[in-house]
């Protein structure tokens, strides 16, 4: 029997022996886990329980000049869904279960999974933005069957007056893809975009996102693996957005909508002594709202298939030619270089031959004006006049003056995208066209015509140049942003110069003037010049504005300014395919004065 | 009064019974740091103890001739409540391992940690003059009954451990080197037959996860990476109480049960391990002396068969924590929260230490 106590003995020697090696094996595991890795899992272990909870800032409130709400923020209750660690499937499972008890649009559905494909640093997801009184409560009584959906309180942007001011305000929307990718790519953005849902994309939302955003703060707390919250760590408050007040009027914003309504086209007025602008209104428009949180697709192909093109801003981002708008600047540069005088003058038998070749230019009036001197070559828009200034002048010389008055430049109003038009010169053309520069393209330049091109905000502003007689600031959306800077003291060019051209332009509505259907109803003494721009230039045909197709008629301006004898207002109105400019854009102008005198007196 | 106690002491292992009080301190102290000293689990795993150290003095005072007499129908009665709990047993978490019995579950497979042996060490008097061979494969066969009826709940650890408190007597009895390497090749020819057909897929994921346990950190291997965060957090002295996290925040679930070790790791760090291990390893060599000395050839078998059982189930769940082994729902002996496990271990050493008093009695 001893023997058999020595197996045994022997044999649970061998087990303790290898059991002995299992437990080295554990303790060089702990060793590994508690002294080698210790710093790796102490790190874990703190972010295992911390998580960081982003404290959306309010958005800037935007007024008119009078302090009206323009875009407010709305306080809504969203159903957002925490998306963490949860499939496809399982979010499916979570909507479609939502969508016994409640309405859930298959855009709402679209929008939520697009946000979560895009937005890698959010964890909670709006489904359905601002429901109802009746939803909510509704909600709160099952929300025990859904842990991962929570009621948010929320901010949602709103433009009272929508369509109004659709364009000059824009609207601000979803972050995109694309916006992600810049504001990851700086570390500024990217922590004041921390946790934000929205971006200005158009207008002045777009322009003063920076100001209107503020810096969004954070929490970071304890939690636990139920995610349930232990403790506040830190807290980080964001930094509100600030209030803009405009120098828009929402009066005079209401009422250009109204004028420009059944019209293609645009309409500016700014304020002459200080370029704060009072209206901006561009036609067809669309309501801002229906961006805030995603448009539907079929309401954006509707928006962007419309080939009256409702999304485009006609004030500032689309450029036409100037037509004779821009005969008053031109008349500047001929009298500066002493080519013509006050006392100059021509006879225009109705045509002009460009010198030296058989061409022939026609005055837009057959019979032609006969004699003309500047005064009245303004007044009446003689072309002839005008050829003849612009061939003994020179295109060198020639957009060299139009340059002081801004065209070519942008006005450096602060909204996206300005286009800054075309001012022809050689060098332009060369630049460009690869083409040297033709004598008639110097004719066709002096009516605006040709390749010449500016926007609607070019055109009040080189007025507001033009007035003032010295160089002007920015055009400013912003109120009383330049009441104290002293404007530049460096004049244009002689006062009386600028005096003659404005004669001229008072002429423009007397009853020899091309806006002589006011000349017996004008008590707010508005002056201005007419413009009439080509779209099409017909060879061998004559223009009969009755027979010919919408798109094909001419651009009807007008640009002008009130009082003539003490300058407040200008105003700058383009009508799209309109005709003349005494018979759609001028009569626009006025009704628009008038009303401002109106109501601000 | 006075008298009975010292009846009662003078029957008791002084050694092993100090150790012992020390291990279950530990337990109390680290459930109270898991759970919270105010929680109803602390309370009740007071009274576990309590209660298991009275049965551990009672069973201590038996004398085992009528155990090995009646280890038949105990063997038997084993069977019938593992049967039993198949069919009205509690399942949780998809498995129907307990009994319940109001205050406490009895985990069913326990029992079987204690009397599967003495009814196989009856036996070895019975077969002295039989073939050896023929001892073990009965040996075997009445091993695999209830590991089959385990693997069935299912509970694969707990089954693969009652199949090997069979087996370390079948080695522990002589087996020849022959029959291991073959017992040793068979069980590497059956691996793929029972990878496929025996084992459930969250039995697969666990041993998956085990290789990489960041590849499905949320579903399987969710445990196994807290539980590493919560143990190497800890470092050389442990955690300062406020940084003390993986467990106060839940983030590793069962910390009271199978994964208390991570509290201790997390709590006191790999010089309080150490230390748990020194008590351990006192407490277990206490064991050995005792198990070695025994008079009587089926007695120390017996109790090198429970104390191998011991340190292999303290050993495997020290492993599946670190994350050195699939997660196979074994608690940690003694320490971790629960009636079942405490008890029966409570018995097999009280036994242990009734074999040692009464070893005087019994001559080989």
């Amino acid at each position: 029997m001893l023997n058999s106590r020595f197996i045994l003995v022997r044999r649970f020697n061998i087990l303790l022996a290898i059991l002995s090696l299992f437990l080295l094996l554990i303790a060089i595991r702990l060793f590994w886990l508690q002294i080698y890795k210790n710093d790796f899992y102490l790190e874990r272990s703190k972010s295992n329980s911390e998580r960081i909870e982003p404290i959306k800032s309010l958005r800037g409130l935007i007024f008119d000049r009078n302090d009206n709400i323009v875009a407010e923020n709305i306080l809504t209750y969203n159903l957002e869904v925490d998306i963490e660690n949860k499939s496809t499937e399982d979010l499916n499972n979570i909507i479609g279960e939502l969508s016994t008890i409640l309405s859930i649009s298959e855009h709402e559905r679209d929008l939520f999974f697009k946000m979560r494909s895009e937005r890698k640093f959010l964890r909670e997801i709006p489904l359905k933005i601002n429901i109802n009184n009746e939803e909510l409560t509704f909600f709160v009584s099952k929300k025990f069957l859904f842990p991962d959906v929570t009621i948010k309180e929320d901010f949602l942007r709103s433009y009272p007056h929508g369509i109004e001011n659709a364009h000059l305000i824009g609207f601000i929307n979803r972050i995109s893809k694309k916006d992600l990718e810049k504001i990851e790519n700086d570390p500024e953005m990217l922590d004041a975009y921390f946790g934000m849902t929205h971006i200005g994309k158009q207008g002045i939302e777009n322009s003063f996102e920076n100001d209107l955003r503020g810096k969004s703060g954070f929490k970071k707390i304890r939690v636990n693996a139920k995610n349930s919250f232990i403790a506040e760590i830190e807290n980080k408050k964001a930094l509100d957005g600030q209030d803009l007040i405009l120098s828009i009027d929402l009066d005079l914003q209401r009422k250009s909508h109204e004028l420009l309504k059944n019209y293609k086209g645009s309409l500016i007025m700014t304020d002459i002594s200080n370029s704060e602008v009072l209206a901006y209104q561009s036609n067809p428009g669309f309501d801002p709202n229906l961006f805030v949180n995603g448009i539907s697709f079929a309401e954006w192909d509707k928006l962007n298939l419309d080939p009256d093109k409702p999304m485009l801003d006609r004030v500032t981002n689309a450029v036409y030619p100037p037509g004779s708008t821009i005969k008053p600047f031109l008349s500047i540069a001929g009298l500066e270089n002493n080519i013509i005088n006050e006392d100059y003058s021509i006879s225009d038998p109705g045509f002009y031959q460009l010198p030296k070749t058989k061409k022939i230019f026609m005055d837009w009036k057959k019979e032609g004006h006969g004699n003309v001197n500047i005064v009245k070559a303004i007044a009446e828009s003689c072309d002839v006049y005008f050829y003849d200034l612009a061939y003994r002048l020179g295109i060198e010389k020639m957009s060299d003056g139009m340059r002081k008055f801004s065209f070519g430049q942008k006005t450096g109003i602060n909204l996206p995208s300005e286009k800054k038009g075309i001012l022809p010169s050689p060098e332009w053309k060369l630049k460009h066209h690869k083409k040297k520069w033709n004598a008639y393209e110097t004719i066709n330049t002096s009516i605006g015509q040709g390749d010449f091109l500016s926007s609607p905000a070019q055109l009040v502003h080189g007025l507001n140049i033009l007035l003032n007689n010295k160089p002007m600031p920015p055009l400013s959306l912003i109120k009383d942003k330049f009441s104290d800077v002293s404007l530049g003291i460096k004049k244009i060019t002689d006062e009386k110069y600028i005096e003659i051209v404005k004669r001229g332009m008072e002429e423009v509505t007397s009853s020899n003037g091309t806006f002589r259907s006011i000349a017996n109803n004008n008590k707010n003494k508005i002056a201005g010049k007419t413009g009439t721009a080509q779209v099409f230039s017909l060879k061998n045909q004559d223009y009969d504005e009755d027979n010919i197709a919408d798109h094909l008629k001419d651009h009807s301006l007008f640009i002008g300014y009130a009082p003539y004898d003490n300058p407040q207002v200008s105003i700058a109105v383009i009508i799209e395919n309109g005709g003349h400019g005494s018979t759609v854009a001028a009569p626009i102008a006025k009704k628009m004065l008038d009303f401002y005198f109106e109501t601000t007196k | 009064m006075n008298n009975i106690f010292t009846f009662l002491f003078s029957r008791t292992d002084k050694q092993l019974f100090i150790f012992l009080l020390i291990i279950l301190f530990f337990s109390l102290n680290l459930i109270g740091q898991a759970v919270g000293f105010d929680s109803s689990f602390f309370f009740k795993q007071l009274l576990f103890i309590a209660v298991g150290l009275i049965i551990f003095i009672l069973v201590s005072v038996l004398n085992l001739r009528f155990l090995f007499r009646y280890s038949f129908i105990i063997y038997i009665l084993s069977i019938l409540i593992l049967v039993l709990t198949a069919f009205i047993g509690t399942e949780i978490n998809g498995s129907k391992r307990w009994l319940d019995f109001g205050i406490f579950k009895l985990q069913s497979s326990e029992i079987l940690k204690l009397t599967l042996p003495i009814f196989l060490v009856s036996l070895i008097d019975y077969f002295k003059n039989r073939s050896q061979t023929l001892t073990e494969l009965v040996f075997l066969s009445i091993s695999f009954i209830p590991f089959f009826i385990i693997l069935n709940q299912p509970d694969l650890g707990s089954g693969l451990i009652i199949l090997f408190s069979g087996l370390i007597i079948i080695f522990l009895n002589g087996l020849s080197v022959k029959k291991i390497l073959i017992g040793i090749l068979g069980f590497l020819i059956l691996l793929p037959y029972a990878w496929i057909n025996i084992l459930k897929d969250y039995q697969k994921g666990r041993i998956l996860n085990l290789i990489d346990p960041f590849s499905n950190p949320l579903d399987g291997g969710y445990h196994a990476i807290q539980s590493s965060i919560a143990i190497g957090s800890g470092g050389l002295f442990g955690k300062s109480s406020e940084l003390s996290s993986q467990h106060d925040l839940l983030f590793l679930p069962e910390t009271h049960t199978d994964f208390i070790f991570a509290v201790l790791s997390e709590n006191y760090g790999f010089l309080g391990n150490i230390i748990f291990f020194l008590i351990f390893f006192l407490f277990v060599y206490r064991l050995i002396i005792i198990s070695v000395n025994l008079h009587s050839h089926s007695h120390r078998l017996l109790a090198m068969t429970y104390v191998m059982i011991f340190i292999l189930c303290f050993l495997i769940n020290i492993a599946m924590v670190t994350g050195l082994f699939p997660i196979v729902g074994i608690p940690l002996p003694l320490i971790s929260y629960g009636g079942s496990s405490l008890f029966i271990y409570l018995i097999m050493f009280a036994l242990i230490n009734s074999l040692n008093y009464n070893k005087t009695l019994i001559a080989d």
